[in-house]
């Protein structure tokens, strides 16, 4: 009798032990294609925005860099200072990381100038060249939202005058979603920390 | 055996009691500024780095009187990159129990503050906030 129990421990634990050892790539999330026999998957279309420092970041200035996103504004009254708590969080975490940067987009871009966005990252004390507020066309900016899954909208009866989700949003090197986070629930974004890691070691065995 | 049991009793009485002491003084004070503070000063009141301020602690050049104020009236200096929305449906002894709840249960002051007190605090910043 003892000894089956025993026995069941130790196939739980190599069962485990296994699992740890070779875990499953992050999916690529969103809608895929096949293209000529080769699957193409969802990545984040192109843009054209401002940072902080008003100088204009497309695409491409993002790629070889994994990033973690969110949507907000500076005049939300309701879910964004959460969220930011957990972002700061995250970019205490990684901020010696070369490969990781923080990419904050405006849903007030008529509001949150570069000059202001550029106040707002000061007050929070970080590098402006790892962590980048973007503004630009509001019509841009809202098309951009939905690659990264993000739903919002004015509406002028709620406090703030926008509603938005508060996901945080993880892109790999390529612009492909891997993964993503209510960025009010602390739990979840330690979920959303540990997807990070994993795409880092994703490159690192590359 | 019977000793034993008692122990156990007296253990978890005492736990109980650790955690009762722990809790907040000002039950309805947190209640109410879990709801309307702490989207933007954090639930435990640390804050957002020089956003939102923190509010444990609080910053000492603060006066009891001053953040009640606040809390009435917010905050909507010239120099604010973020205003302070007011919270003009707050009634009085809603600011006493979130004033309360800052300065004892948050900040280990000892004083405490009645409604009248908070009423007449109130009194006088009305024209103060006005010019802001
Ligand atoms: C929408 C976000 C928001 C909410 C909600 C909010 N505050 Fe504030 N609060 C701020 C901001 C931003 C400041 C800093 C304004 C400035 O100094 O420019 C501030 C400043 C303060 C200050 C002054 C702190 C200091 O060190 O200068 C106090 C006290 C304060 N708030 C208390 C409260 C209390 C109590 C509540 C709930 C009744 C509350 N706040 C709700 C955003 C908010």
């Amino acid at each position: 009798m003892k000894s089956l129990i025993l026995y069941a421990i130790l196939v739980i634990l190599t069962y485990i032990g296994c699992n740890t050892a070779d875990p499953k790539p992050l999916p690529k999330l969103g809608q895929t294609s096949i293209e000529n026999g080769d699957t193409l998957y969802h990545t984040v279309g192109q843009f054209t925005l401002l940072n902080q420092d008003s100088i204009e970041v497309v695409n491409s200035d993002l790629s070889g860099y994994i990033y973690v996103s969110d949507f907000f504004f500076l005049n939300c009254p309701t879910i964004c200072p959460i969220v930011m708590k957990q972002m700061l969080k995250l970019y205490q975490k990684y901020e010696g990381n070369p490969t990781v940067k923080f990419v904050s987009h405006t849903l007030d871009p008529k509001r949150d100038t570069p000059s202001a966005l550029k106040q707002y990252a000061n007050n929070l004390d970080i590098n402006h060249s790892k962590w980048l507020f973007l503004t630009g066309d509001r019509d841009h900016i809202y098309d951009i939202k939905d690659d990264y899954f993000i739903a919002a909208m004015e509406d002028s009866e709620v406090p703030g005058g926008i509603t938005h989700s508060g996901q945080i949003i993880l892109v790999d090197k390529k612009g492909h979603v891997r993964s993503f986070a209510e960025g009010t629930d602390p739990i979840k974004v330690e979920h959303l920390m540990e997807d990070i890691d994993q795409l880092l070691k994703e490159y690192e065995s590359k | 055996m019977k000793a034993n049991k008692v122990n156990t009793i007296f253990l978890i009485l005492a736990i109980l009691t650790y955690f009762s002491c722990n809790e907040a003084k000002y039950m309805q004070g947190k209640r109410t500024y879990d709801m309307v503070c702490a989207t933007c000063h954090m639930q435990n009141g640390s804050g957002v780095k020089n956003l939102y301020p923190s509010l444990k602690p609080i910053n000492t050049s603060i006066t009891s009187s001053e953040l009640a104020c606040i809390i009435r009236y917010g905050v909507n200096k010239e120099s604010s990159l973020i205003k302070m929305p007011p919270n003009p449906a707050l009634e009085t002894v809603d600011i006493t129990n979130i004033v309360n709840y800052i300065v004892v249960d948050m900040n280990r002051s000892k004083e405490e503050f009645t409604l009248d007190q908070i009423e007449a605090m109130l009194e006088n910043c009305k024209e103060a906030t006005v010019e802001q």
